[in-house]
Parts: C-alpha cells; structure tokens; sequence
C-alpha cells in the first residue's frame, strides 16, 4: 500500500516536473502564441501581427491538409485489419508449437526494432525495380515495371506495406502473451467435450481476448498516427501528395515552406488528436488493470 | 493449454503446415532486412546486379569508405553520446519520480502521469516544432546538448513507466522495516531500493538508449549539421542523383547492431513497455 509522506510526495518529482516545465510544457506555450499570430516569409512585414484565430481557420478549409488526413486515415484502415488478423492468426499458430516461442519470437521482433530509417532504407533497396530483390520479382512478374514506389496509387499501397510487414509481429507478441496468460481450465473442459480447435477459439480465445483487443487497437491507432521516419526516407511524401500523410504535411508546412505561424496551428491540431488518444487508451488500459495503472 | 490442444486437435499433417507457416512468416520477416546487411559487403558492381547475387566476395570497402574517407565515425560519436547522455538524464529525472509513484500518494499523480504519457504518445513533429523554436531562442540549435534533450523529452515517459512497475515488484515490508529501524526515506530509496532495481534499471536504461539510438526526427531537426546523429545522416544519401547504397547498408549495419544485441535482453519487458502494462 501507499504511505503518506510530507509534502504529498512532491519533493520526489521536482526534477522531473522542472524539466518539463522548461522543456516541454514552456516551448509549447510559445508555440501556442505563435499559432494566433503571422509568421511567414511570404509577407515578411506582417510577422508578427496579432491574428486571432485565422491560422485555425485556414486550418480547417485546407484542402491539402484534408488530404493529409485523408492519407492517415485510409492508410490505418488497410494496415491496422490486416495487422489485426495476420497478427492474432500467428499469435495462435505460434500457441500451437510453444516450442517454437523462443526461437522464432525474437526473429520475428527484428523489423519491429530496427530503426525506422533502416526500415525506409531496406524498403527502397529490396523494391528497387533494377536490382532490389523484391523488385526484381516484381518487375519479371509484369508489376509495376517502373519501381513500386514510382506510381501514386503504388508508393501508398507500398508504405502501408511496409507498416504491415513491421507491425505485425507486434501484433503478435501482444496477443501471444495475452493467450499464454490465460487460465487453462476452460481450455481443458472443452477438449474433455470434444471440442475442435476453432471451435475452442471462438469460444474462449476470442472472448478472453476481447479487452486487449481494444488496448491493442488504440496502441497501433497512436503509433499509426504518428509514423513519420520511414515514410519520410521512402518517398518524402511523393510521388506528388501520394503519401503525404498529416505528419509529413505539418513537417512541410514548417521546415520546408517555414510558414511557422500556420504551421504552428496545425501542430497544435495535430497534438489535440493525439491528446484524444491518449485519454482513450488510458481510460481504457485503466479500466482493465482495475484502476492500478 | 497449448500441450492440450495440440495433443488433441491437429493431424500430423495440419501441424506441420502450421509449421510451415510460421517459418514462412518469420522468413519473410527477416529477408528484406539480411538482404540490406549482406548488402553492406557486396563490392559496388555487386550491389547493382540486375541479377541478385546471394554469392559474392565480401569486402569491407564500404565500411571504410561511410566510416574513415566518409564522415559518418562523426555521426556514430554523436549517437553514442546523445543515446548515452539522454538515458543518464532520464535515469536522473525519472527515478525519483517512478519511486514516489511506486511508494506514495502523491497528490495529482494521475494528471502528472496523463502529462507525461501525452509526450510520449504525440507525433514526434508535434514534440519537435516547439523544442526548435525553443532551442533556436537559446541558441543551442544545432548542439549536442540540445539534441540531448530533445531525446529526453520522448523517452522520460517510459522511464517512470517502466521503473514504476519495476520498483512495485519490490516488496514495500523492506522499505518500511528500514523506515522503522530509523532510516530516512531518501536513504532506503539510496541504499536498499537502488540496489535491488538493478536488473530493472539495465532493462529500462537499455530500451531508453535503444530509442534514442533510433530516433531520427528529433535529432535531424535539432541536431542539423553541427550535431548529426547517425540516422539522422541517411537522408543526406539518399540525393536526387541517386543513392549511396553500399555507404548506407553500411551505416545501417552499425545502427542495427546494438539493437539486435539488446532485443535478446529485453524482449520479456517489451510486451509490458510498449503496452503501457495493459499485458504483463
């Protein structure tokens, strides 16, 4: 149990909450002012000049930045089923040969742990139409001759791939864990019964899965939501806006065209979502622990 | 359950499709990524081949071409610095304040904790805009301090997250026999609570470096020129041109390597770190 201390317990957090303050909670203050005023180097003489709210504004009736929302959205509703359910169908057939846990799981966790510029670099060098290895498959098969990430409609297929290809092992690492957790005696009375295998997944896995279903989701909602690196080495957003995901549009609007006044309103948006986010999971992560976490 | 299961459902031939299956995925998993490091010693005619060669003779000419003509021996000291300096930071900030998590009530710990978690769960552009326009005002834009920091500010989170969980695994009977004998709450925290976290705080310090060690936004914006990371020197690579592809396999080849060391002592408290202990 918790005891009481003098001073609540603050005296422990001082160097913690003084870094935050400074670091942290300070420069987002500045950049929230930033966000009501001009600042570009369109109109230099108007930097400066008090603007209420009309970078929001223009926020809102952006049609590039629609489509930077655009882009997140669609491109976490492909990844984030077909992660669902090649993770958890893994996570299963993993279940099945224990044995295997310990030598394929570690294998299985490398894309997941590289550094997401590594994982940009292996993506351009395997799909590299002249002599990446998928590519070159790809090319001999007939598809996308030109190199998958030299079409629109082919990069955004391809970054989505990419996302599956490195988070699915998350996927499954979670769900593995979740299902070794679980108490074994439903497992046993239903094979006493006769139960088939599917039948025992339906019933009990998926069920006693059901609230770390939620957590997963909102987890890979989050981190989905913020991938950048990769993205970013692969295509730069391109061809055209074709991968142009919200990210990369609040990166562009400030260290590329430098409208930092605009580009602070977005960020603010930008951070608004995630703070949504946040408070989701943690209610929901709360809820499951039973309040300890 | 799974011996159950298995011994009951599945025909020999089932199991061994599944087998298969696995193996298939991990293989699949792990290619595109060997194909990179076996990349990194592949001459340059090699690494063009329209005709993939799984056999080559391997030379390290692209090491020595990224690390000594090249100036990535650079960009390796400055991630070895900035990944060790911010993990010591967060150490610093983050232990007490895991222990007070762990140990007392303190008063608004769920808003602190809410504050901390957003950090860790924004995008890093939302994080890094801030911080430039922050350190450009100071004038550290461009250092390695700045770049320090900056990587402080993602990681403390899982710090405290971590180190929480870590010290709730020791029993508080310890703690409060030291407190009866008389001893200060700053003293056990020193000499009996440190000590026994140890395995804990390499298991932390180790995900908190790997993190830093990866990281590309932070320090590409607040690093620039004068304090560039190692992964944040690939875009300058990758030129309209072309790509310097047997430089950056080689660049990635050292970047991967600690992180492969690392995942074998860390991937029992992955599960735990990254789902914010939602699956123990």
């Amino acid at each position: 149990m918790t005891r009481k201390t003098p001073w609540g317990g603050w005296q422990w957090l001082v160097p913690m909450m003084a870094f935050l303050l400074i670091i942290e909670l300070w420069p987002f203050l500045v950049m929230l002012d930033q966000s009501v005023h001009y600042l570009s180097y369109t109109q230099p003489g108007k930097n400066g000049q008090f603007i209420g709210l009309d970078n929001y504004r223009k926020a809102v009736f952006d049609d590039d930045l629609f489509h930077g929302v655009s882009v997140t959205l669609l491109y976490m509703l492909i990844a984030l089923p077909v992660e669902f359910v090649a993770g958890l169908a893994l996570a299963v057939l993993i279940s099945y040969h224990m044995v295997l846990k310990r030598i394929v799981m570690p294998l299985l966790l490398i894309p997941m742990v590289l550094a997401p510029v590594v994982v940009g670099l292996v993506a351009r060098l395997n799909l590299n139409p002249d002599f990446g290895l998928l590519g070159i498959m790809l090319r001999e098969l007939g598809i996308a001759p030109e190199g998958l990430l030299g079409t629109p409609f082919n990069a955004f297929l391809t970054i989505v791939a990419v996302d599956i290809w490195q988070w699915t092992p998350f996927v499954t690492m979670i769900f593995l864990a979740a299902i070794i957790g679980m108490p074994r005696e439903p497992y046993e009375a239903a094979v006493v019964d006769g139960a088939s295998r599917w039948h025992m997944f339906r019933r009990i896995t998926l069920p006693m899965l059901q609230p770390i279903i939620g957590v997963v989701l909102l987890l890979r909602l989050t981190d989905a939501f913020k991938v950048f690196d990769q993205v970013f080495i692969m295509t730069g957003g391109g061809p055209g806006a074709a991968t142009e995901l919200l990210t990369i549009f609040a990166y562009k609007v400030n260290f590329a065209y430098w409208n930092l006044g605009y580009g602070s309103a977005v960020v603010a948006l930008l951070f608004f979502i995630s703070f949504v986010m946040t408070f989701t999971v943690m209610k929901l992560i709360n809820r499951m622990s039973g309040g300890k976490t | 359950m799974n011996g159950v299961t298995h011994r009951k459902g599945a025909s020999r031939l089932l199991s061994r499709l599944e087998l298969a299956v696995i193996w298939v995925v991990t293989a699949a998993a792990l290619a595109p990524f060997l194909w990179l490091m076996v990349t990194a010693f592949k001459h340059r005619t090699d690494v063009m081949s329209p005709t993939p060669k799984i056999l080559f003779s391997p030379t390290l000419s692209n090491f020595y071409e990224a690390f000594v003509i090249g100036p990535f021996t650079i960009n390796l000291i400055n991630s070895l610095v900035t990944a060790s300096a911010s993990t010591l930071l967060c150490l610093v900030l983050g232990l007490p304040a895991a222990y007070a998590f762990s140990r007392f009530r303190v008063y608004g710990e769920k808003h602190v904790y809410f504050y901390v978690l957003t950090t860790r769960m924004a995008p890093g552009i939302a994080l890094v805009l801030p911080l430039y326009m922050f350190f450009q005002s100071i004038g550290l834009l461009g250092t390695l301090t700045a770049v320090t920091v900056a990587q402080t500010t993602f990681n403390l989170a899982l710090v405290i997250y971590l180190m929480r969980n870590f010290f709730n695994d020791i029993p508080r009977e310890l703690d409060e026999a030291a407190l009866t004998e008389g001893a200060g709450e700053w003293q056990v925290f020193v000499r009996i609570i440190l000590p026994l976290a140890r395995p804990g705080i390499a298991v932390t310090a180790m995900i908190s470096f790997l993190f830093a060690w990866n990281e590309f936004l932070f320090a590409f914006m607040i690093g620039g020129t004068g304090a560039q990371t190692l992964p944040a020197a690939f875009p300058g690579l990758v030129t309209p041109h072309g790509t310097y592809w047997g430089q950056l396999a080689a660049a990635s080849v050292v970047v991967s390597i600690p992180v492969l060391i690392m995942i074998w002592f860390i991937q029992r408290h992955l599960t735990r770190g990254l789902t914010f202990g939602a699956v123990k």
